[in-house]
């Protein structure tokens, strides 16, 4: 290997003497340059394809956080996102930035006795929000569940059959729990998410980065990714639309459950609660005393899940009892007279302390394992 | 400033002189660097679901290459503790490979971070609203840019230094390497924390994550450095000490015993206690519901390690083939062990019980394989500088020739040209 | 529920009483019925149309008491039986309510018991559900158990195809127990 000089030093002259600048080793280092940059630009090359609505244009790149807008610079995003809808969609959106009302904190509460896991609470919310069809995203999840547990890995979310519900199971459905203490808006790196007065968690779509720490971070998997450029048909566009929730979103950002806050801040029923077809779903202002939501807290017995992680739910699952309230001396009476009526009206004996031996074991359930219990 | 400058520019200019193994090393990189550079063009033109990540699991390869790299820079720290704290002779001239590969590793680790994130466009964003010191992601920004920092500085003025023919002045130096000893190892726990911190994910929610974290960290960091100071050794004129060798030894034999017992530790508490909280530590080590994508890596990754651990402790190890032996060895099972190991089975089962495994897609490895080739050729091209400035073979009023410089099977070790 | 109900016969609009009182039942025990035959009965203990209908006013229906209300009242009939939840009813927690969540607005509607369920079989009728999730491998839609549809045309799908054969068998479950 010859020597090779890499600059003309500035004192002594080695063994050497003259820098081999040949016209040679010129067509060799220009030949190598040339190369490298082709194959960086054939390496670059895809980039060829990227959408052009998909590049962020100048104002949207300079767009502040949702927080920090003044009412012109909002009335300005807006009319831009009303112009991309409108070019994409073909639609002009009643697009707005709806505010919270004062004195309200939203709640939910869903009925575990009445759910029949019909989904239809699932497929009301894509329409109404605007949510990517394919990849598919969707907010609501319903869980066929085994009688006897809670523990949701003992659940099915594929289930499918001809009819629900099925006699041996019951349905959960999950979705932004919409926590009073949100895991997901503390470990938000750029504060794209962030807790409302009225309780809803909302994100701001054009100031999210993707890292997707929220989604590792909840305990409810509520939080979905668009992990390719979101699909809407044009003619399933929903165009009532507001800034923080169901106005169409982009590729690389969350989005989540925020109770149809373009309704529900205009005093209506979520998309999810409109369509219940058994009135399972309940929604309301808790702090009115007098809302369906609070009666339910009040009178029901209520359960939250996962409240070991301390989150802090807004989202409530009750049951009906099945016996009638032994403590409302009305529904006593109903019951006397029904039990006098009818004998054995409630699968029990009269008189008799505990169920029946043979409803044990009709009702036991299938995975359930004796020998461990 | 203009020596400053020159300097600059030869150590460029130098960055592009080798024989024929460094050109064909360094072509290799690049070639990588490129099928890198084209995978995440297309990630960026499709999105992430060019990678094999879902709702289900949202975290992958990129992030599980992230914790790992986090690592290997803050084991930078295990050669700067034996030579400032207590003083070692063998390691002191190593010190500055263990800090340029701290600023290699740095480099792949934000790398990881960005090629994971589905809005890379919007980075500033993290300049307009930093939520510090409430999210533990905001931590990690600076904690990893502070250490880039750091290193950069500790290295950048030592080698200058010796490049001008100075003394380092003490002042400029020994505070910064104090500070980084303990800049070193809450980076490692920082990262360490934005996994733990969050309760909803039972198989991360463990105190013993970031003591895990920093002893797989001080086997894996050091067991690199043993590699490539074998290589220097092999193909440069530099004398590196062979005592070096058997302290770096050592400590790696340390290092991943504690790994170990940790990782038993954390076992027990899953295994012992039984509870739902455990179904993602099943999945990993023993498969659930029929689904068991990661058992064999897990498997392979501990007894790698095991079989490690005991060539560490026996005097076979003294000879360097079966020191390097254990040493790629235990890197590949850390690897494994606290990448994948790590992030994917947190994400599985889901919070609400579906499984849905995960194995990267053929795009998100090739983005992989470029930061690594990435990673790689910036520390080659730092220590290919470097070698020449400390060996005083580039210095300001010293021209430098490769012959002197690499070891080369053709010429024959020609004398030192200096004087 | 209108109140009182209407049919249509021949064109012309009846009321109940347009008939019954010209025809009277002849059996009270109304075990088998010549007019009303879609009328399926399943009430349970419930099974005698006087029950809840009047005798004497086939456009009423009849308390325990003997007092009569008309159909749109019917949730107080039902509450005869049902208190618990009639209770639950009137609170709020049981059924549901359309329009408006805010307890005093106007558009708040609260349904009532005949308009969820049916009063001669109110037990729910076994329900269709509809399509369940197909999220699993975004882009990639694999039929799920519930007929998901395979998009052909997702960009993402054409490149996979093109460019990465191995992504189409990526080892996904579908969710279903083994």
């Amino acid at each position: 290997m010859k020597d090779i000089r890499i600059w003309d030093g500035p004192s002594k002259p080695a063994s050497g003497g003259e820098p081999e600048l040949t016209r040679r080793s010129f067509l060799r280092t220009g030949a190598a340059a040339v190369g490298g940059m082709a194959a960086l630009a054939a390496a670059l090359s895809p980039l060829r394809e990227l959408a052009s609505d998909d590049i962020p244009n100048f104002d949207q790149f300079l767009q502040k956080h949702y927080k920090e807008m003044t009412a012109a610079e909002m009335e300005q995003a807006l009319e831009r996102i009303r112009k991309k809808v409108e070019d994409r969609y073909a639609v002009r959106p009643h697009l707005r930035d709806v505010k919270p009302m004062e004195g309200v904190e939203f709640v939910y509460a869903l009925n575990l006795s009445r759910c029949i896991g019909c989904r239809k609470c699932v497929h009301a919310c894509v329409a109404e929000n605007n949510q990517s069809r394919s990849p598919e995203i969707q907010y609501i999840r319903v869980i066929e569940m085994p009688r006897g547990t809670l523990d949701v890995e003992k659940g099915n979310h594929h289930y499918d059959r001809p009819t629900v519900p099925d006699a041996d199971h019951f349905y959960m459905p999950v979705q932004c729990h919409q926590c009073a203490n949100p895991p997901c808006v503390k470990v938000c790196p750029v504060e794209a998410t962030w807790q409302e007065p009225d309780g809803i968690t909302v994100i701001d779509y054009d100031w999210c980065i993707g890292c997707r720490y929220c989604e590792a971070a909840c305990p409810y998997w509520a939080r979905r990714f668009n992990f390719a450029k979101p699909n809407l048909p044009k003619d399933q566009l929903n165009p009532n639309m507001s800034y923080l929730s169901n106005r169409p979103r982009e590729k690389g950002v969350m989005e989540k459950c925020h109770f149809c806050l373009h309704r529900t801040r205009e005093g209506r029923m979520p998309a999810c609660v409109e369509i219940c077809p058994t009135g399972a779903r309940k929604f309301g202002n808790v702090l009115d005393p007098k809302s369906e939501v609070s009666e339910i807290l009040k009178t029901k017995r209520v359960f939250v899940l996962k409240e070991e992680v301390g989150t802090l739910p807004r989202f409530f699952y009750y049951f009906d009892e099945r016996y009638p309230n032994t403590l409302d001396p009305e529904a006593l009476a109903i019951a006397d007279r029904l039990r006098a009526e009818e004998g054995d009206a409630y699968g029990c004996l009269p008189g008799a302390s505990g169920p029946r031996k043979d409803f044990v074991a009709a009702s036991t359930p299938e995975w359930w394992n004796g020998a461990r219990a | 400033m203009r020596t400053y400058l020159q300097f600059l520019i030869r150590c460029f200019r130098l960055s592009f002189v080798g024989d024929y193994r460094y050109y064909a090393w360094m072509f290799l990189l690049t070639v990588f660097v490129l099928l890198g550079i084209n995978a995440y063009c297309k990630q960026l033109v499709y999105g992430l679901a060019t990678t094999g990540m879902t709702d289900q699991v949202s975290w992958g390869f990129y992030i599980a290459n992230f914790t790992f790299l986090v690592g290997m820079a803050a084991a930078a720290v295990m050669l700067v503790i034996p030579v400032y704290i207590y003083r070692n002779r063998e390691l002191h001239d190593l010190v500055i490979f263990g800090e340029l590969f701290a600023v290699a590793a740095i480099i792949m680790a934000m790398l990881f971070v960005t090629v994971d994130l589905g809005r890379p466009e919007r980075f500033h964003h993290l300049l307009l609203r930093f939520n510090f010191p409430i999210s533990m992601l905001t931590w990690d920004v600076l904690v990893l840019n502070g250490y880039l920092l750091l290193n950069l500085h500790i290295c950048g003025y030592l080698v200058y230094c010796a490049y001008r023919r100075r003394q380092p002045s003490k002042l400029f130096y020994i505070p910064f390497v104090f500070v980084a000893i303990v800049w070193a190892i809450s980076i490692h726990t920082v990262t360490a924390f934005l996994y733990s911190g969050l309760g909803g994910r039972p198989f991360w929610n463990s105190a013993v994550v970031a003591p895990r974290f920093l002893a797989s960290a001080f086997a894996a960091g050091p067991a690199f450095l043993i590699l490539s100071l074998s290589v220097l050794a092999r193909f440069t004129t530099y004398q590196v000490p062979p005592k070096a060798f058997m302290t770096l030894r050592n400590t790696v034999a340390i290092a991943l015993s504690i790994s170990m017992f940790l990782l038993g530790s954390e076992m027990f508490t899953e295994f012992y206690t039984d509870s739902a909280h455990g179904a993602s530590a099943k999945y990993l080590f023993f498969g659930l519901h029929g689904r068991h994508a990661l058992v064999p890596w897990i498997w392979s990754a501990i007894v790698l390690n095991l079989v490690a651990m005991l060539l560490l402790y026996l005097p076979i190890s003294r000879r360097l083939p079966v020191l390097q032996a254990a040493c790629v060895m235990l890197i590949v099972g850390i690897w494994i062990e606290k990448g994948m190991g790590m992030i994917v089975p947190a994400f599985i089962p889901t919070p609400l019980g579906e499984i849905v495994e995960y194995l990267p897609t053929l795009n998100e490895t090739l983005v992989t394989l470029g930061i690594w080739a990435g990673g790689l050729l910036i520390y080659t091209i730092l220590v290919r500088v470097t070698v020449p400035v400390l060996t005083g073979r580039l210095t300001y009023d010293q021209e430098f020739s490769v012959a002197t410089d690499m070891r080369s099977p053709n010429v024959a070790a020609a004398p030192e040209a200096h004087s | 529920m209108a109140d009182p109900p209407h049919i249509t016969i021949d064109g012309v609009p009846q009321n109940c009483n347009g008939c019954h009182q010209i025809f009277h039942s002849n059996s009270p025990a109304g075990a088998t019925l010549n007019y009303h035959q879609e009328i399926r009965l399943q009430h349970g203990l419930n099974n005698r149309c006087v029950n809840c209908h009047d005798s004497q006013n086939r456009e009423r229906l009849t308390l325990r008491d003997g007092a009569t209300v008309s159909f749109a009242e019917t949730p107080q009939l039902c509450a005869q039986c049902h208190g618990t939840v009639f209770r639950d009813w009137e609170r709020g927690t049981h059924g549901k309510t359309l329009g408006s969540w805010i307890t005093n607005s106007d558009a708040q509607r609260r349904l009532s018991c005949t308009e969820c369920h049916n009063p001669h079989a109110p037990r729910y009728e076994p329900y269709k559900l509809l399509s369940g999730p197909n999220t699993l491998r975004m882009g990639e839609q694999v039929a799920s158990p519930t007929g998901g549809v395979r998009d052909e045309q997702s960009p993402l799908q054409r490149w996979l195809r093109g460019i990465d054969p191995k992504q189409r068998d990526h080892p996904i479950t579908n969710g279903a127990r083994p």
